[in-house]
């Protein structure tokens, strides 16, 4: 009879000891461990999304030349639209560069947008995160602001070599400050989970006790600017309705965030031209 | 054998012990009983009290708005950084170990609690560092705050940042992370939209440690306190306890050091009760803006039911200084000034002139005059071997009532105040209610006016009344003062055909309204007597003394007055105005005063406080044109 190893003969021990061991390893040794298997990990999950990337590019290849053709007549009308508001918005930059120089104002810090592809994305209420497909090697800091076409999609929470995590807006442990479209007071946005079949919502604090919805539309929550991270007027979600809360002081809000949230394909990640270290790497 | 043989012998004796233990048992067993069943509650309460604290949480106070329901009082959070030291103690101990390993490698004989401060304070200082770090200031812990915080106050959270503004809590709410021993905590502050805005009558609140425990829970535990405020004066000490709200409690199971181990009950407080005004914020700016830099007071009320409409004394000061407490510059600032005083119901001044209306009331009433009667002006009008002058030198002529008052002559009041006489114009005023306070809702209004009479200035100065006293008084001179508010009062009650009008600024709730109904009765002034006042002062208006007052489309009826005090060795003169309007059915009374605090501050009546009601009058009639409120939110 062959002799059995411990594990054959006492799983539950074995498992137990682990554990145990695991527990007691000092942080450092658990932060590496933890990285290596991350970083192990990347080339396979780069590769699958490639993949999905090239599954996509062959699914387009089937469309039809009329298909093409009116899809490229579209978007040769929306260029010129853009083209246009690209225009006018450089005007207005100009503008504002100007006045600013006028009045000795401080200048709006600018940003470099990093475009990322979503690699791997977990919203479920354990994990309000997503993997993007850029790193270190392409200049993502800790802590950047990451938006996608309908406003913030979070905060990038840690940066390894070729990939980054991004916290969701729906983390409860995302705080911004943000306020109410055409209102002027700053107040409180928190992430408030994202539960199955359900559109993520998140929470806004500090809401003045005599402010109301508007009866014909949801107000827009945009940030405000203020809290150094998130550059002003991003779009966070619409208000859909408030509660008083226990301060008494104040009414609390339910916002309902982006439902694309939750199908993003692609960021941008945003990097302060002032503090930006250069890319080590082009993708 | 023989040791049996000796218990044999003992056993007897022996049988004692047995019955003493049992004896001992049941002595034991009764009185654990006696503890755990009978007195249960006892303990319970007492390992209650030992085990759980109770931190009371000052409710938000109520709001005050005014007629219009525009907030003229309201509250704004404060929002500070805070830390709780509960979830410190494990940074605490590690902290202070490694300090006894640095002081015993490098030999430095210390005592053990200094090290344990030291430990916390370095902890803090982390946390405050973080802060610092985040909003670019460069605040440091106090040792000795934190210690005294440790010692008596842990399980309040510790404040490291106070009165964060809005662009610095969101900074910290954006970049310290959610689970952050750090967090933001938000009491509130009283807020005042309008600045200085009716300061003196709305008042400020201060700074109250312990908070009223009434209506929260747990009330035979100890309790820490979270600092809240109270009222001080005006309105906000009047009714701070209709304001004020209930407190809440959070009741904290404690371990034995005294720390949090867990919310055992939480009672949100109750904000307090709002208050309803009847000034009109755009009147009120108005009556301000109108009277300036310069000292005095201006009152409109509705004839009708008292309510007062503008209340303003002026200098004042911003409310927003006091928020959350007033330094003491600009303590000094108010003091130099000469701002605390409201003058609109602490100011004591002669009336002047205006009393002209309550010497010809008891002259009418006790038909010593009739409208006809009439007196001739020289300029002067002698009593004894002293010249009374009128403020025309060169006279005015014959005057009857109606002509005294436009001119407000002095010599016909001298002339018929005298035959009058001192008692009955005195009983005159006090029958107008003029001898005591208006009872406005309004604390600390004056009790030290005075309607001077004999008995008054022999009791005061230990001198007889001499008719030159009553040519004085007749004309509102010498010893008799009135505040703003009175007169106000007084022209009200002439506009309404009453003796008195009750001034009232509540109007919400009901039951904290003045009022008046043992005092207020009809004039009871003949109806040529009154309407011979009253063409008086229309005519004073239209063509006489008050024509600055003068409006285009409302008839007015007004009486000016210039008084003179003696202050500091200084003429000082007082310009008055009172007066209401329309004549016919009236609507607004407006009584101003403006205060002359130099010798060349040339000031009269007709020329300084008429054109004032005129701007007030305007501006209540016309309220599209002069749509000036601006509010000046905290940034």
């Amino acid at each position: 009879m062959p002799r059995k190893s411990l594990f054959q003969r006492r799983p539950l021990l074995v498992l137990g000891i682990a554990f145990l061991v695991w527990l007691l390893l000092p942080g450092i040794i658990k932060t590496f461990f933890r990285s290596s298997i991350i970083e192990l990990q990347a080339p396979s999950r780069q590769a699958a999304s490639v993949v999905r990337d090239v599954q996509d590019y062959w699914a387009l290849r089937t469309a039809g030349r009329n298909t093409l053709l009116r899809e490229l007549s579209d978007l040769s009308r929306q260029n010129s639209y853009y083209q246009l508001r690209s225009q006018r918005i450089s005007l207005l930059e100009e503008e504002i560069k100007r006045w600013e120089q006028l009045y000795n104002l401080p200048s709006h810090p600018e940003y470099h947008f990093e475009i990322a592809r979503v690699v791997q994305r977990d919203s479920t209420t354990w994990w309000q995160e997503m993997t993007i497909r850029k790193g270190r090697q392409h200049g993502i800091r800790e802590g950047a602001p990451v938006v996608f076409a309908g406003g913030v999609v979070g905060r990038i929470r840690e940066v390894h070599l070729a990939t980054s995590t991004v916290e969701l807006l729906s983390s409860p442990g995302l705080r911004l400050s943000a306020r109410i479209s055409g209102k002027s007071r700053p107040l409180g946005f928190q992430g408030g989970g994202n539960r199955p079949f359900h559109t993520p919502t998140g929470k806004l604090d500090f809401i003045p006790i005599n402010y109301q919805i508007p009866e014909e539309t949801e107000p827009l929550v945009i940030t405000t600017g203020l809290g150094g991270i998130f550059p002003e007027g991003l779009v966070i979600g619409r208000l859909t309705n408030l509660k008083e809360s226990e301060e008494t002081l104040f009414q609390a809000g339910q916002v309902r965030l982006d439902q694309r949230l939750n199908q993003i394909r692609e960021v941008a990640v945003m990097i302060a031209l002032e503090d930006s270290p250069q890319p080590t790497d082009e993708e | 054998m023989r040791l049996f043989a000796l218990y044999r012998k003992s056993q007897s004796r022996l049988k004692i012990f047995p019955v003493f233990i049992a004896g001992m048992l049941i002595v034991m067993i009764g009185g654990l009983g006696w503890r755990q069943l009978l007195h249960e509650q006892f303990y319970a309460e007492r390992e209650e009290i030992q085990h759980l604290r109770r931190v009371l949480i000052p409710a938000p106070r109520g709001n005050i708005f005014d007629r219009e329901g525009r907030l003229l009082v309201g509250n704004q959070p404060r929002v500070s950084a805070i830390v709780y030291l509960n979830e410190l103690r494990p940074e605490f101990r590690r902290q202070y170990i490694d300090l006894v390993r640095e002081y015993q490698e490098e030999n430095i004989p210390s005592q053990g609690h200094n090290l344990q401060i030291l430990a916390r304070v370095r902890v803090m200082q982390e946390y405050m560092d973080k802060v610092n770090g985040i909003l670019g200031r460069q605040d440091t812990i106090d040792a000795q705050t934190v210690e005294r915080h440790f010692q008596q106050e842990r399980l309040i959270p510790f404040p490291l940042v106070e009165d964060l503004h809005p662009r610095e809590y969101a900074r910290l709410l954006e970049q310290l992370p959610s689970d952050s021993p750090i967090q933001l905590f938000t009491t509130s502050l009283r807020y005042y939209p309008f600045g200085s805005l009716a300061a003196h009558s709305l008042g400020y609140t201060g700074n109250l440690n312990e908070i009223s425990p009434e209506g929260a829970p747990g009330e035979s535990l100890a309790t820490f306190h979270i600092p809240g405020t109270t009222g001080r004066s005006g309105l906000e000490r009047a009714f701070d306890d209709y304001l004020q709200g209930q407190s809440g409690a959070l009741i904290w199971l404690v371990d034995p050091s005294g720390f949090q181990f867990d919310l055992v009950d939480h009672s949100p407080p109750v904000p307090g009760n709002d208050l309803h005004l009847t000034l009109d914020a755009r009147l009120q700016k108005i009556a301000e803006e109108a009277i300036g830099d310069r000292r005095g007071a201006v009152i409109a009320l509705s004839p009708q039911d008292g309510e007062v409409l503008a209340l303003a004394s002026t200098p004042g000061y911003d409310l927003n200084d006091f928020v959350p407490r007033l330094s003491s510059a600009a303590a000094a600032r108010i003091e130099e000034r000469e701002a605390w005083l409201h003058r609109g119901i602490q100011g004591l001044y002669p009336p002047g002139s205006t009393f002209k209306m309550i010497t010809a009331m008891a002259a009418l009433r006790d038909g010593i005059i009739e409208p006809e009667t009439t007196s001739f002006c020289h300029g002067f009008h002698t009593v004894g071997n002293r010249r009374f002058p009128c403020h025309n030198r060169q006279g005015h002529g014959e005057v009857d009532l109606v002509e005294a008052i436009r001119v407000s002559c002095n010599v016909f009041f001298y002339e018929h105040g005298l035959a009058t006489g001192v008692d009955r114009i005195a009983t005159e005023s006090r029958r107008l209610h003029l001898d005591q306070p208006t009872g406005l809702e309004i604390p600390y209004e004056t009790r030290r006016m005075i309607i001077p009479d004999r008995e008054w200035k022999r009791q005061r100065l230990n001198e007889s009344w001499f008719p030159g006293d009553t040519a004085n008084l007749s004309i509102g001179q010498g010893f008799v003062r009135l505040t703003p508010m009175q007169m106000a009062a007084f022209t009200a009650a002439l506009a309404n055909d009453q003796s008195f009008v009750q001034p009232r600024v509540i109007t919400r709730p009901e039951s904290l309204r003045a009022t008046s109904e043992n005092i207020a009765r009809p004039l009871e002034l003949a109806t040529q007597h009154r309407e011979a006042l009253l063409q008086g002062m229309f005519e004073a208006v239209e063509t006489g003394t008050a024509r600055f007052a003068r409006l285009d489309d409302y008839p007015v009826a007004g009486k000016t007055g210039t008084a003179q005090v003696r202050r500091r060795g200084e003429t000082l003169h007082m310009a008055w105005f009172i007066g209401f309007a329309p004549v016919e059915n009236p609507e607004i009374a407006i009584a101003v005063l403006v205060e002359g605090m130099e010798a060349r501050d040339s000031f009269a009546g007709g020329a300084t406080a008429a054109p004032i009601a005129k701007e007030v009058l305007e501006a209540y009639f016309d309220p599209e044109a002069s749509d000036i409120l601006e509010v000046s939110l905290r940034p």
